[in-house]
């Protein structure tokens, strides 16, 4: 243990090498970039992360998979929040928790490595496995996935040598080890945020199948063993799990629907890997944004590239020199493997690939391979890397031990270089939410906001603001800070094709066209519009903010507008669209005398009262038409875990309306035939009065999921404590 | 009877150096072709009416004409450089004879990501009586921004036109066939390009091989099989542009051949690799970037045909 001491203090150290980026920026409360932002309101996180399904997102969507996000993003952002710091400090936090993770996984593995898998045993293991730590905890997939905001993915990249070294562990024993599996549970317990990402586990597993062949082929394994272990390993992936991944793939068919850009790989499969080629590969720079993003010049430049030049030729040598090794065989195997898996359409040998790639639709979670993978050449890579940095050493130690020195001082140095340009490329931008933002809120509050069109589309990529205002382009924020549900009215989009977009962009069409707003809104549930005014002027969008404001401040339908901005700046124009033109989230239609309340309860519970009810009417529940949302009598005689199997009552009278919210065809004899009599009342006029609620079913697997990860969780490691007690005793 | 048959080596060789070409040629030039039934005209940068170096901002313009040779136009390829685009992208064609004020076909492209050296096809409805005719094409770029824009590559050929042969038609006369097979030899003969790097491939070596039997004359077939190979892959990552799935599949298995005949082991697959690696190193020095990309892909090949001979020789013996 005295040995890895000090590098497990540099590494510790190296660690929060973001908060260098942030060095001066302490008065910025948020960062962000892509598809990654600092929690903003972390109470509306906190509900999000707990129901499977979001009202204020998109006209209503499954969210199920933010339930990954709860470990250990949310607990981290939670943890610190309570300690008081700023969303900007948490993130960079975060990201040297991942780097932290990444590092100590890799050492650990390496260490494994060294003193169990090789028959070798060269001089300064710690001072290798530090070196090969440092290239993995800064390598190019980090600096390539952070700037994306693709940040999340970061999570199983951290852990995931210690998932190989545990594996190999499990599958190497001849007798089922439990300690081994309950450490794979905690781990892809911890992987959670990024398995939210279903390509993520999925990726996970291809690499631990692909390490199962190999130990099969180069370390004689036994089938038997290897593919029941692998199995086990695939059922853990999902009981850990279990609590978002049951909804979510209970919901993914009847609530994700994807168009070509936000399914498949835009441009197909020649897009995918663009810049993924063998030697761009080994070279650190298959991800393409490097390639075309400026900030990256700094990053790629010519000594970095000189430093993978060594590392190719070092590569190659020790290829030669350790070919009678089996365990280092396997390790380049892997490499290969990783350099194919990644490549995608890059020559050679890519048509097995591309015939898989097309047919095979699983294969296609994906997308880009690059984003997904490429961190499995370079872990292998690093790995073998210093394997053979290793060998080298050995055999240099008896006789020219200068050389060798000056060899570990070299790689040393070049890992620190790596550290240095990592701190020199800042890849999140910090920023400031506008305080209009939040003011805006309260005088939607005022209003008693509905639902809200924002303008103009941006095709359905994230808003790019003004530099002037604030320099951030990303995920949009607005979810985080108005308590109302926002939509875009993107024609083109890159976002799923939900089924509300169709009338949100029929909505911006009257809008252009300067007619009547009112039905459409009506459909929509739309009280107000917003006009952006404070994109940046390079930003893609539909419809130039100045036109589409001209043409609403003289539309009859709006009764009142409110600009917003800062320092003499416009931030946007907010239209206040007449009475006439709202409508209620839950409503009855076809017939005026019937009567209806509803309270909603959480986002997936709503109670409803309908009262006389005498000829038929439409219940009309306006967010995303699903199957899965089922209309229930608020006294329920059976469990309603049942209706995961069974149809709910008044499930043939659903049906979508205006293209794409809910609807339920109610009757007397209808609510009579679905309802048992103590579940409704009957008037002295024949109409009959009904509680109901309106329940999203794939909640009910959401709480019997976490109770079964939960359960495994607690009754694994009572197991274990008993075990290690009962050890002693003896 | 016998010595009338023999031939005289120089005459052999020359012979069998033709024919080699003409299939290389052939070989290289079909990898190019969209179809087999579809003839191409190639255009270069002076048939461009307007064009400009650099980026394409939103608006601006790429116009050609050229003179149809055939009938039945219904492609017209274009060389765009995707390279900084971030994002797919829309552009619009529009074609229309020269001289008429209506455009015969106007419609939006998704332009995607290519490879440097593709051109993009655009296509259209057939214009079955083309042949003769002068048409002028104009691709507007709908949206682009610095750093995030279309480039045009003026590569020679800049830009290609294509016409469809009806297949049942080909065959229903023999003289419409001999003489689209004519077209066809005439247009794969007639790129200078292609004909240099063949005939280089094919003629170095053969002076190489000159040179090494007058010094050294113990050297076994497989010997220069090997070296061939090996000279053929640093030869295609130097000067040939555009590297084939077809290629290297056929260079592996040509490798497999002497490989086995001399009884290589891994050991000589991985030294092949580790000097594919080491030359890759240097070609970055020198920024030689086609040359990396193509070296690279050889020492992936050598190293996975290296682990494979691993795995056999370290089997366990039964």
């Amino acid at each position: 243990m005295k040995k890895h001491f000090f590098p497990l203090i540099i590494l510790c150290i190296v660690s929060f090498a973001p908060f260098l980026w942030g060095y001066g920026l302490h008065a910025f409360q948020f960062m962000g970039s892509g598809d990654f932002l600092s929690v903003i309101n972390a109470q509306k996180y906190f509900n999000s992360v707990f129901y499977v399904f979001e009202q204020n997102v998109l006209a209503g969507a499954d969210l199920s998979f933010l339930g990954g996000h709860f470990v250990p993003l949310f607990v981290f952002y939670w943890f610190f929040s309570l300690c008081k710091l700023s969303p900007f400090i948490i993130t960079l936090l975060f990201l040297s928790f991942i780097i932290f993770v990444s590092q100590i996984s890799m050492y650990c593995f390496l260490t494994y490595v060294f003193e169990r898998k090789i028959q070798f045993r060269p001089p300064y293991v710690s001072v290798l496995s530090l070196f090969g730590a440092l290239l993995y905890g800064f390598s190019p997939y980090i600096i390539g996935l952070i700037s994306p905001g693709h940040v999340l993915l970061l999570v199983a990249y951290a852990f995931f040598p210690l998932i190989l070294k545990t594996f190999d562990q499990l599958i190497t024993d001849n007798t089922f080890n439990f300690r081994y599996w309950f450490y794979l549970f905690l781990l892809f317990m911890a992987c959670a945020s990024s398995f939210a990402n279903v390509g993520s586990p999925a990726g996970i597993m291809i690499a631990l199948a692909a390490y199962s062949v190999l130990s099969h082929v180069f370390a004689g394994i036994g089938w038997k063993r290897l593919v029941s272990r692998f199995t086990l390993t695939g059922v853990t992936v999902y009981l850990s799990n279990a609590w978002w991944m049951t909804p979510y793939f209970l919901a993914i068919r009847k609530t994700i629907a994807l168009n070509e850009a936000s399914g498949g790989i835009p441009g197909g499969f020649g897009e995918a890997a663009v810049k993924a080629s063998v030697a761009n590969i080994l070279f650190g720079r298959a991800e393409y944004l490097i390639h075309i993003v400026a900030q990256f010049n700094k990053y790629m430049n010519m000594p970095m590239t000189a430093i993978f030049s060594v590392f190719a030729v070092l590569f190659g040598l020790s290829v030669i020199l350790l070919r009678k090794n089996k365990y280092f065989l396997l390790l380049v195997g892997m490499l290969l493997f990783g350099i194919y898996i990644t490549k995608t359409d890059q020559l050679p040998f890519y048509e097995p690939y591309k015939f898989l790639y097309e047919h095979v639709r699983v294969l296609q979670i994906f997308r880009r391979p690059v984003s997904k993978f490429y961190w499995m050449p370079l872990f292998f890579y690093f790995t073998v890397l210093t394997v053979g940095v290793g060998y080298i050493l050995d055999i240099l130690k008896k006789r020219m031990k200068i050389v060798g020195t000056i060899l570990v001082g070299v790689m040393m140095a070049a890992a620190s270089y790596w550290v240095v340009l990592f701190v020199k490329t800042p890849l999140l931008t910090p920023f400031n939410i506008p305080e209009y933002y939040y003011s805006s809120a309260d005088v939607l509050a005022g209003e008693h906001a509905r639902r809200i069109a924002v303008l103009p589309s941006t095709f359905g990529f994230q808003p790019a603001f003004n530099e002037t205002i604030q320099n951030y382009y990303g995920i949009d924020f607005l979810w985080y800070i108005w308590p109302y549900s926002v939509i875009y009215p993107d024609s083109s989009s890159y976002s799923p094709a939900l089924f509300f977009k169709p009338l949100a962009a029929a909505l911006l069409s009257d809008v252009r066209d300067n007619t009547s707003l009112c039905e459409t809104a009506r459909r929509l549930n739309i009280s107000h519009i917003v006009v952006r005014q404070d994109l940046s002027a390079a930003a893609k969008v539909e419809d130039k903010p100045e036109d589409l404001i001209r043409i609403l401040n003289a539309h009859p339908d709006i009764v009142s507008r409110k600009p917003f901005g800062a320092g003499g700046k416009p931030g946007f124009t907010l239209f206040t669209l007449k009475p006439e033109c709202r409508s209620s989230l839950v409503q009855l239609s076809g017939d005026d005398s019937a009567g209806i309340t509803y309270r909603m309860e959480s986002p997936v519970q709503i109670k409803i009262t309908v009262t006389h009810v005498s000829k038929p009417v439409r219940l009309e529940y306006l967010t995303n038409f699903t199957k899965l949302w089922g209309l229930l009598p608020a006294k329920l005689h059976i469990s309603p875990y049942r209706y995961l199997y069974r149809k709910t009552p008044f499930y043939d009278y659903h049906s979508p309306v205006y293209s794409y919210a809910n609807q339920w065809e109610l009757s007397p004899n209808i609510l009579k035939q679905n309802l048992s009599s103590d579940q409704y009342t009957v008037n002295s006029d024949g109409s009959v009065n009904a509680d109901l609620t309106l329940y999203y079913l794939p909640q009910l697997t959401y709480y019997a999921g976490a109770l079964l990860t939960v359960s495994i969780l607690l009754g694994s490691f009572v197991y274990i404590l008993f075990k290690h007690k009962g050890k002693k005793d003896t | 009877m016998k010595k009338r048959l023999a031939m005289n080596p120089i005459l052999f060789t020359a012979t069998m150096f033709c024919l080699s070409w003409a299939l290389l040629v052939i070989m290289r030039s079909s990898d190019n072709d969209i179809s087999f039934s579809i003839l191409t005209n190639r255009y270069g940068r002076e048939n461009l009416v307007s064009a400009k170096p650099g980026e394409y901002m939103t608006g601006e313009i790429i116009t050609g004409e050229f003179m149809a040779r055939e009938d039945n136009l219904g492609i017209v390829s274009l060389r765009l450089d995707t390279d900084h685009v971030i994002d797919a992208d829309k552009v619009i064609l529009r074609l229309k004879e020269k001289g008429k004020n209506d455009w015969y076909y106007e419609n939006r492209y998704r332009i995607t990501k290519l490879a440097n050296t593709s051109r993009f096809p655009f296509g259209f409805p057939v214009i079955h009586n083309s042949r003769g005719k002068i048409f002028r094409f104009e691709v507007e770029i709908i949206r682009g921004a610095p750093g995030n824009a279309l480039q045009l590559n003026t590569d020679y050929p800049v830009y290609t036109a294509h016409y469809k042969f009806y297949k049942n038609e080909l065959m229903k006369s023999p003289i419409k066939f001999a003489a689209f097979l004519a077209k066809k030899v005439a247009y794969y003969f007639s790129n200078p390009r292609t004909l240099t790097s063949t005939f280089g491939v094919l003629l170095i070596p053969l002076l190489l091989w000159a040179v090494v039997r007058t010094f050294y004359r113990k050297l076994r077939v497989a010997h220069i099989a090997v070296f061939l190979v090996l000279y053929l892959t640093v030869y295609e990552a130097l000067y040939i542009v555009k590297l084939s799935e077809t290629i290297i599949l056929l260079i592996t298995g040509a490798v497999l051949i002497p490989f086995s005949y001399l009884k290589l082991k891994s050991g000589t697959s991985f030294i092949f690799a580790f000097a594919y690696l080491v030359f890759m190193s240097l070609l970055f020095f020198a920024g030689d970037e086609h040359a990396i990309q193509a070296v690279a892909i050889w020492a992936y090949a050598f190293l996975i045909l290296g682990l494979f001979q691993s795995y056999w020789e370290l089997r366990p013996k039964r």
